[in-house]
């Protein structure tokens, strides 16, 4: 200790109390009976709380931020006027940083300091820029101390019946404006989570009241900047594209087998059977195209490609319909004289494809085309999408949090009519 | 009081050498009584400098502008609701700075005393304060001083007894402080300032924060 | 970017470079995912009509 025998009275019990703060102190909560009173002899009103509470930081326990020891000198506990919400504040102290403030709200906390710097210039009564960011008012409010224990180097009591309070945001800061006729006095804040403030008093983080709900100063933590995610998003798109162009140009799109067949040449046979075709390189996609003059008709085939080597065979169907007519004086068309069927990963190997068509009354023939190597496009947009989760779902989930963070303030951006 | 001019002190008979080329004010280093020149009808009554948490004494040492500065005297106002210390400073050269300081705030003022030829109810709280032709500040606070106690030697202070207001205002790095006692107000401009700025050196390192 | 902000995306890099490999894969091997055409594979056993001969039959 210092050991200094500084102490300070107490105008109601007479109790000789030590005091941490010495001559600085300006006011005290009696540790003996409680009560609040200043020590200067122009304010002599002693005050009783109604109620008691235990500070979850002890008064006299040290905590060190950026390097300084701060000694938690008092506690207050305010309720806003309005809405009657409660925060729990600690004054803390360091003899060369001065006082700051721990103020903790739902399990929230900031850390606040007095600031030589206010009077910045306002955009609006509701917003400003400051080093790069832009605080927007949060809530304007005033405050009643409804318990406090410690010491205090300003009447805390008296200055918060006196005062309206202002304070601006952009997380994780904090501009906070203290005025009344005598005083204007701006601090600075910043969100600290509660694992740093029980590291700070090195004491276990359970003893600290738990979170809820968004704090107002609560950082979106991501680790990145909004605009590094869209410009990494659009860098994606880029290589995606360019991986598909690349894909796209280099796709041979041979055609390895090309004949139209009639129902007349079918003769007793129930299936066409192609001459083998080679299929060259290593595995690659395999398009098989069948185009048919239909006419309000319709062509079903079912396919056997066999590779004459191995004896795999890949079945599939295709049929292609085409309707047209006209109503009410327009034309509608329906369907496509041609469709694809797309085999993917074939590999080489000679191969020849059995075709059973069913013909209708109309359409008796059909072309084919056995195209080797052909590009999709869908994987490239199924892609796009698949990227685009990532931030999408972050701004969404942004967007809910921000919209939480504002649900208790009065100037919400997000406030609905 | 001039420099090198030497005082012995009424009460005690301890000797004293002014060193500021100017000073108003000596509190004898002994037994704490005020010494000043003459029998001057303003000498302040005899208060001890009450305990506090100032890492500053007389003696620390810091630099201002580059310039080393030693530290000899102090006025320490305690206000309703703050305190300031005004922390006399020889720049080496017999010239007084002084360093105002209060909770980890610094501020230095090496421009004389000036008369507010202005209206004094003006200087409030969030007003526009303007103090020259090309300085405009705002208004931080109006506080009335409660107690005022000296020791060491200072540079020219307005010796007002306590009852007097004390305001300050600011802006952009610039900062003013105006006493205004009946009507009559008088300040000084200076620079705000961080603690990294100064350097300072022969401070009492209290063990509880370490 | 700065290396901090690269180092805040790295799981949606980490997740990027696997879709994006994938999307690689697929076109090297021509795979295409969600193919509307409904493919069977059989094994002949080196018959060159193939299974489907025999429900036309």
């Amino acid at each position: 200790m210092s050991g200094s025998n500084y102490t300070i009275t107490c105008k109601k019990c007479k109790a000789e109390n030590p005091s941490r703060g010495k001559a600085m102190t300006i006011a005290m909560a009696c540790p003996t009976c409680g009560t609040y009173f200043c020590v200067g002899q122009w304010n002599k009103d002693l005050i009783n709380f109604n109620f008691s509470a235990e500070p979850a930081l002890p008064i006299g326990s040290k905590g060190k931020f950026e390097g300084f020891v701060y000694e938690v000198i008092g506690f207050a506990i305010k309720q806003e006027t309005k809405y009657h919400y409660r925060w729990r504040e600690y004054l803390i102290f360091n003899p060369m940083r001065g006082y700051a403030f721990l103020s903790e709200y739902n399990g929230h906390w900031n850390f606040i300091w007095p600031v030589e710097e206010g009077h910045r210039r306002h955009k609006s009564d509701t917003d400003f820029f400051h080093e790069g960011h832009h605080y927007r008012l949060y809530q304007k409010y005033r405050a009643q101390v409804v318990y406090a224990r410690g010491e205090f180097f300003f009447d805390i009591v008296g200055i918060s019946d006196s005062t309206v309070n202002e304070e601006f945001i952009a997380p994780p800061f904090l501009y906070a404006v203290e005025r009344d006729n005598d005083s204007l006095l701006w601090c600075k804040g910043e969100y600290i989570t509660r694992n740093e403030v029980a590291n700070a008093f090195a004491i276990s983080v359970n003893k600290l009241p738990h979170k809820s709900g968004m704090g107002y100063t609560q950082p979106f933590n991501a680790g990145f900047k909004d605009e590094s995610l869209i410009k990494f998003s659009i860098f994606l798109v880029f290589i995606l594209l360019a991986l598909q162009i690349f894909f796209v140009k280099s796709s041979t799109e041979k055609v390895v087998y090309e004949k139209s067949f009639y129902q007349t040449d079918l003769g007793d046979q129930k299936f066409f059977v192609t001459p083998t075709f080679t299929l060259e390189g290593a595995s690659e996609s395999l398009e098989i195209k069948i185009r048919a003059p239909l006419s309000n008709d319709w062509l079903f085939a079912e396919f056997s490609l066999i590779n004459e080597d191995t004896g795999n065979e890949y079945i599939f169907t295709k049929d292609i319909e085409y309707y047209f007519g006209r109503e009410g004086g327009e034309s509608w068309t329906e369907g496509s004289n041609s469709g694809e069927a797309f085999l993917s990963e074939i590999p080489a190997g000679k191969y020849h494809i059995n075709i059973y068509p069913e013909f209708s009354v109309s359409n008796h023939e059909f072309h084919l085309s056995v195209v080797r190597d052909v590009a999709s496009m869908s994987n490239f947009f199924i892609t796009i999408v698949g990227l685009a989760i990532f931030p999408i779902a972050y701004f969404i989930r942004k967007h809910i949090l921000e919209q939480r963070r504002w649900s208790d303030s009065d100037y919400s951006p997000y406030a609905t009519e | 009081m001039k420099k090198h001019s030497t005082y012995n002190c009424p009460a005690c008979n301890t000797l004293h050498t002014i060193t500021l080329e100017l000073a108003s004010l000596l509190i004898c280093k002994n037994c704490g009584e005020i010494i000043q020149d003459g029998n001057s009808s303003d000498k302040p009554p005899r208060t001890r400098i009450p305990e506090d948490w100032s890492f500053l004494r007389i003696g620390s040492t810091g630099e201002f502008n580059k310039q080393p500065f030693k530290i000899i005297g102090r006025v320490r106002i305690q206000l309703r609701n703050d305190y300031k210390n005004f922390w006399s400073a020889d720049n080496g050269r017999g010239e007084c700075l002084w360093l105002m300081e209060s909770f980890g705030s610094f501020a230095v003022f090496t421009s004389p005393w000036r008369e507010y030829d202005k209206d004094a109810s003006k200087l409030r709280a969030g007003n526009a304060i303007p103090v020259s032709s090309d300085v405009k500040l705002i208004g931080d606070y109006v506080e009335k001083s409660e107690g005022v106690s000296y020791e060491g030697e200072l540079g020219p202070w307005k010796l007002f007894r306590p009852g007097f207001f004390l305001i300050q205002a600011s802006a952009n790095g610039n900062t003013a402080v105006f006493l205004v006692n009946k009507g009559n107000a008088e300040y000084l401009i200076g620079t705000i300032l961080s603690l990294e700025d100064f350097k300072f050196q022969n401070i009492i390192t209290w063990n509880e924060w370490k | 970017m700065e290396m901090n902000e690269l180092k805040g995306l790295r799981y949606y890099i980490a997740y990027a470079a696997v879709v994006i490999g994938f999307f690689v894969y697929s076109g090297v091997v021509g795979w295409k995912w969600f193919n509307p055409t409904t493919v069977e594979h059989q094994r002949t056993g080196g018959h060159h009509v193939g299974r489907s001969y025999i429900y036309h039959k």
